[in-house]
């Protein structure tokens, strides 16, 4: 197995093998950029507190909600580092198709309950969530925002090194210059428009991405102009293994061990908190009817990047495009061969925004996970509404120069910080809220164990590979810490019982485990859900 | 565009397009079903105090 096979969105400060920097390119950008920064500036208007500046005052319609929710999960991993692993790694990469269902799962466990967490507790971060479903435990509140916050360094790290490739595409600077461009626009229209902005670009760029689907499909399958057949020959020619899948015993290129970690990865959506955070957001809980299938759709147009793959290797196998040593390119050369220029310029936007939504959306939940949970509940600070804002301002910039500082200091384990930072928020807020609001046996001391051995064991394993250290079969040490925390999660919570379900003496916090996570169920008693506006 | 998609469709020599393919149906399905039986309207309420007395303040 080649090393490079296994380390997408790797490269760091590499300059593109080609670029696109046309004039009209160039005027796509800059109008999304514009359009971006006047979302921020309109949006700044209405931050008044941190409901306003981190829940964007809970009063949004469930398409921007479902779009935003779904563009926080799709990221420059989406467009650039997953196509380019299935180009290098195999087609079982295609494995990472679970995204569009753990999308599901996680809207199925969290939506509606998150929804009315909102509405009873006020709650603003997930490590709100946290607390008020273990008997107001700041241990394990402080737990929930420690693992967000280094989940936000890493992942925000592998957003940048995908900003800097894209941008060296289009715009006519080196990489360190494209992702400072890129880095100022998102932090304008974040630091001013707090999540208002977040979501309203969001909803944007996920619609844009969404589009860009299905015409670099098109544009790609007919340049290459084989059948299925075809291009299943050329490439099985090339490298005999591509297609087979380990997970069916077959040999293939990619480890069993990473194929697993990928699918680990993607059916823990629902502890990531840039996503279930959006359901704080939602006007009415009848407004969450169809968006399941609004986000699940809209990632699932984003993955046929992931399906055009087969074509691309055939092509750069028949010379049709340029081959790069750096799979990460795999896509993107792929695209300006073949699609006119108006449909190249619109993709590549489609790929920046796709890296934008999801650094806006880090930087949010870092900073509310800085300023709300550790300094103003963990710690005591009071604030008044206009420092909370302020707060927020200021705890944004600091997140984004230091997660830029991580990047550039560490450029040679950009994967594994984007990997680790995926699993130590999993490892914490999948079992404390996903599973803990659907599961009246979680107690306080299964959380904090599981969460613990899930944010200590990641940092122990990704240390251990920075330093030379691998685990066998391609393991992925986030991962596997992970599921070892969740295990020990529900290993502890079964033979303790603080805060579990009969220990709680919250009656809101009860109803929200107990109500169905579709329907009203057949209970005795029932209550009416008020509007946030109630 | 229809007959590149019937193509896609047609070929798949290997499980992985099957794969591919099912889990998109599964992700469809469960996501439509989620849809026409979502009901908004209750939420279980524990809504009787320690004294077996109706919660007025829900």
């Amino acid at each position: 197995m080649n090393n490079w096979l296994f380390i997408p969105l790797q490269q760091w400060g590499e300059e593109p093998p080609i670029t696109f920097d046309t004039p009209l390119t160039l005027a796509m950008v800059l109008i999304f950029f514009v359009l971006m920064i006047g979302i921020g500036v309109f949006a700044g208007r209405y931050q008044t507190d941190e409901v306003e500046y981190y829940a964007a005052g809970r009063r949004s319609g469930i398409f921007v909600i479902a779009i935003a929710a779904y563009a926080s999960i799709a990221s420059g991993w989406t467009f650039i580092g997953t196509p380019g692993a299935i180009y290098g790694a195999g087609f079982e990469f295609l494995l990472m198709n679970f995204a569009a269902l753990g999308i599901i799962i996680a809207y199925w466990l969290l939506a509606k309950k998150m929804r009315l967490l909102g509405t009873y507790k006020n709650a603003v971060t997930a490590p709100d969530a946290l607390y008020y479903r273990f008997d107001e435990s700041e241990h394990v509140r402080l737990l929930g925002a420690v693992s967000i916050f280094l989940g936000c360094m890493g992942y925000l790290a592998a957003q940048y090194a995908a900003m800097g490739i894209v941008g060296a595409l289009v715009f006519p600077f080196g990489f360190i210059e494209s992702l400072m461009i890129g880095m100022v626009v998102v932090a304008i229209y974040t630091i001013i428009g707090g999540s208002l902005a977040a979501i309203w670009s969001d909803a944007i760029q996920g619609t844009i991405m969404a589009l860009s689907g299905p015409l670099v499909f098109y544009y790609i399958v007919t340049e290459v102009d084989m059948d299925v057949n075809g291009v299943v020959s050329t490439v099985t020619a090339e490298s005999p293994n591509w297609f087979n899948m380990s997970v069916l015993g077959g040999e293939s290129i990619l480890g069993i061990g990473f194929a697993l970690s990928a699918v680990m990865l993607l059916l823990t959506t629902a502890g990531q908190p840039q996503f279930m955070h959006k359901f704080y957001m939602v006007r009415e809980v009848s407004l969450l009817k169809w968006g399941a299938l609004i986000a699940g759709g809209g990632y699932f147009l984003t993955m046929i990047y992931w399906f055009v793959t087969p074509w691309i290797r055939a092509g750069t196998a028949t010379g049709q495009f340029q081959e790069s040593a750096n799979p990460d390119y795999a896509l993107p050369i792929a695209v300006i061969q073949s699609a006119p220029e108006i449909v190249v310029a619109f993709v590549l936007t489609a790929v920046l925004a796709a890296i934008m939504s999801t650094s806006n959306a880090f930087l949010n939940i870092a900073a509310a996970s800085i300023q709300h949970d550790i300094l103003q509940e963990s710690f005591g600070y009071d604030l008044t509404n206009k420092q909370q804002v302020r707060g927020g301002r200021i705890i944004t910039t600091v997140v984004l120069i230091v997660s830029f500082a991580i990047a550039a200091t560490y450029p040679d384990i950009i994967l594994v910080l984007g990997a680790a930072g995926w699993a130590m928020m999993a490892a914490v807020i999948l079992p404390g809220v996903a599973i803990a609001y659907n599961w009246k046996g979680a107690t306080r001391e299964g959380v904090i164990v599981g969460g613990w051995i899930g944010v200590i064991g990641t940092l122990s394993l990704e240390a251990g590979q920075y330093l030379g250290f691998t685990l066998p079969l391609g393991f992925l040490g986030g991962q596997v810490a992970g599921f070892i925390g969740i295990v020990a999660f529900v290993v502890v919570s079964l033979f303790t019982s603080t805060a579990e379900f009969s220990d709680l003496d919250d009656r809101d916090i009860k109803d929200i485990i107990e109500t169905d996570r579709i329907g009203s169920g057949s209970r005795s008693t029932e209550r009416a859900i008020p509007s946030n506006d109630d | 565009m229809i007959s590149v998609i019937m193509q896609f469709l047609g070929g798949a020599p290997y499980p992985v397009f099957e794969t591919g393919i099912l889990l998109t149906i599964i992700t469809f399905s469960s996501a439509i079903y989620f849809g026409l039986k979502f009901d908004a309207e209750k939420v279980k309420s524990n809504a009787t105090t320690d004294n077996g007395e109706e919660n007025v303040d829900l």
